[in-house]
């Protein structure tokens, strides 16, 4: 599995055409491709963001997933030089939760947009929270539809209008960090596309944390949305971390739910815009750990590591197992 | 691109540390004098510059200042500037008091 990795990672420069030495000094995880997002877009701050925070960790490329569904968002996987699905739309949490349990060794990084995940995929983004799979959600926010030319998004307040709405919207919006708290995830945080220094610290956290994180990032939409733009969100965004006696983290079962409703006051959308860590609670068991209640084999033995073939015979022989059945 | 150096001109620092490499100030400069380099970051091409300071308000991370206006920091860095064609006579003069009047220290590209 290793070998193959590697092995991809090699092909990979070979067609990229791209020096071969500097690449596998990987001082970056920047991939040899320009971004092809409009200039000025948010996703090239969370970009930024993302490949210093994994180059920061000292994480091996090999060891790191990126999975991206559909959307401007989508295309982050091909702009990382690590491994990286591109997805269908809306599906990017199933595939990164197939990938993380048959090889919990893989740190695995979602990123979609507020239309693919709270779109779309909505269903998959509550249903992952239940299950607290050790990986790193991140919300590209932009409250458009980018990619298809700006139609309002899930987390678009009623009665804005945008420059491609006729009308203003009749949609109330989602509140990405409200629903992850409601949906049990035990990271949460909110962060800001062009302060990349203050991001790439949440991205570092969530990606150490021990259960499902998802970052909710607010990115401003230069083509699209003329209503959150830079200016608004830079006279409305505070630090959470400036605040007295704020600390998100829950260290006894008790504390739970007083935190949360503290992270669920200050996670209003309104003239003050908070940005920083919401609320982080490790105490939940992960899925892998409720897996290895039930297989105590499972974290030595993933699915992953299971040879299914010796010499081009399977192991496992499907008629042993049906006949006794055959009447 | 050739352009009049007037003398008056004060031309853009960028710190490459702090860009996010999204091309803002690339598009919407009239003259092209700014261009993403090979790590892609933006650089400035000191000699077609005109003072518009049209990246300055676009750069979604403020790291393009005017030239009087920009930390220290940014302007001890080398390489975040370059020249369109080789400095000759009175351009070569005008470069040095630029220099020396803002206090540039870092070396061009």
């Amino acid at each position: 599995m290793k070998r193959r990795l590697r092995l991809n990672i090699l092909i990979n420069i070979l067609s990229t055409g791209c020096p071969r030495i500097s690449v596998l000094s990987l001082k970056t995880f920047r991939a040899p491709k320009n971004p092809d997002w409009c200039p000025g877009c948010g996703n090239y701050g969370i970009l930024s963001a993302l490949t210093t925070a994994l180059s920061e960790l000292k994480l091996d490329p090999s060891k790191v997933v990126i999975v991206g569904g559909i959307g401007c968002s989508g295309k982050t996987p091909h702009y990382v030089f690590a491994n990286g699905v591109h997805t269908l739309h809306g599906r990017a949490i199933p595939y990164a939760a197939g990938i993380r349990l048959a090889n919990p060794e893989l740190t695995v990084i979602v990123t979609g947009g507020d239309g693919d995940l709270l779109g779309i995929g909505v269903g998959h983004f509550v249903s992952a929270g239940r299950r607290n799979i050790d990986m790193t959600i991140l919300i590209f926010n932009n409250q458009v539809y980018g990619l298809t030319k700006g139609q309002a998004s899930p987390t678009l307040p009623r009665g804005v209008k945008t420059k491609a709405l006729p009308r203003p919207n009749i949609q109330d919006a989602i509140n990405p960090v409200r629903l992850a708290l409601a949906s049990g995830y035990t990271f949460v945080a909110r962060g800001f596309a062009y302060d990349v220094p203050h991001l790439k610290e949440l991205i570092k956290k969530a990606v150490l944390h021990k259960g499902s994180a998802v970052i909710d990032i607010l990115q401003p939409c230069p083509t699209y949305n003329d209503v959150f733009t830079k200016e608004f969100y830079t006279q409305r965004i505070m630090k959470l971390d400036d605040l007295k006696d704020w600390d998100p983290v829950v260290r006894a079962p008790e504390e739970a739910d007083e935190k949360m409703l503290k992270a669920w006051e200050k996670a209003s959308w309104g003239d003050k815009i908070y940005i920083g860590v919401f609320y982080q609670n490790e105490l939940v068991p992960t899925y892998e750990d409720r897996v290895s209640e039930r297989i105590p084999l499972y974290k030595k033995y993933p699915p992953a590591k299971i040879p299914i073939s010796v010499d081009g015979k399977p192991l496992a022989s499907i008629s042993h197992i049906i006949q006794p059945r055959i009447i | 691109m050739a352009h009049e150096a007037k003398k008056e001109y004060q031309k853009v620092v960028i710190d490459q540390d702090i860009c996010i490499s999204c091309g803002a100030c690339v598009a919407v400069c009239p003259v092209q004098a700014l261009e993403l380099d090979e790590n892609a970051k933006a650089r400035l091409i000191w000699d077609v510059c005109i003072d518009d300071f049209s990246c300055v308000k676009v750069c979604p991370v403020n790291c393009i200042w005017p030239t009087s206006q920009a930390p220290p920091e940014p302007k001890a860095k080398s390489k975040w500037y370059r020249f369109n064609a080789p400095l000759e006579g009175e351009l070569k003069n005008t470069f040095e008091e630029w220099k020396k009047k803002y206090n540039v220290t870092g070396s061009p590209a």
